[in-house]
């Protein structure tokens, strides 16, 4: 899994790629966290690049949306593909989470 | 059409996730399964192991075994321990989460296994858990039998 985090019209954006599964969940979890300590309070987490996500996935996504909406902020995403897009919809994910196509239209909003 | 079945049998630690993977991964693109399955069963596999690993051995190190099998358009695999009896599937399964609040943690990962799968049955048998799980095969794409000649 790879993560990089950088700064779109003022906005922290957080690309991932690969797979978040029981191995690389804690990373995500960790390196959002290191961001919500340098002051972050809002976050889009752009998930065009991600193939594949287990409930470890999803329990780091849970715990980074909890600790960001008791810092006052909030979580959205975008460019959900494929097994992922599913995943979020099995789970009840999508309909938790503003859920955005493109990244674009994450920043409008 | 043959049934046709393999097993792996490994530590049952995290270190072992990956090994599984290919085996079975493997195992079943060599058969035919489609991608649209492949990616349940990858989904499903870790799931079942996590949780094998993360509850079979509270006091110790024990071993996780893996068979899959192809028979009749459904493909099975079954993950088994020696580790204390324990059923994932007597958990009822939680409504879908809408409320950040009240979001449990928990729960999570069986009911994946339960979306993303067409058959799942838990039994207890001697000193083994069995826990074995379907998938069934879209019928446009037969598994082809391998060529004997």
């Amino acid at each position: 899994m790879e993560l990089k985090c950088t700064k779109d019209s003022g906005r922290l954006v957080v690309a991932v790629k690969g797979r978040m599964d029981a191995v690389t969940a804690p990373d995500f979890e960790k390196g959002c966290a290191a961001e919500i300590d340098r002051g972050e309070k809002d976050m889009i987490v752009d998930l065009g690049g991600l193939e594949y996500i287990s409930s470890a996935g999803l329990r780091a996504i849970l715990s980074t949306a909890k600790r960001l909406k008791a810092a006052g902020g909030g979580i959205r995403f975008c460019s959900l593909k494929g097994m992922v897009q599913e995943v979020f919809t099995v789970s009840g994910f999508s309909s938790m989470f503003p859920i955005h196509d493109a990244l674009d239209e994450a920043l409008k909003d | 059409m043959g049934r046709r079945a393999e097993t792996l049998c490994l530590p049952a630690g995290m270190e072992s996730l990956e090994a599984f993977r290919s085996f079975v991964l493997g195992r079943a693109a060599a058969w035919g399964l489609p991608e649209s399955v492949l990616q349940k069963v990858d989904l499903v596999l870790e799931e079942v192991l996590v949780n094998s690993i993360s509850y079979a051995y509270p006091e110790g190190r024990g071993q996780v075994e893996v068979a899959c099998s192809l028979d009749q358009g459904l493909f099975r695999l079954t993950v088994s321990d020696r580790g204390r009896a324990f059923d994932p599937l007597a958990r009822k399964d939680p409504a879908p989460v809408t409320d950040l609040d009240k979001a449990a943690v928990g729960g999570l990962g069986i009911h994946l296994v339960r979306a993303m799968s067409d058959e799942q049955a838990y039994r207890r048998t001697k000193d083994k858990n069995e826990l074995s799980i379907g998938f069934r095969l879209p019928d446009q794409t037969p598994p082809t039998p391998p060529r004997t000649t």
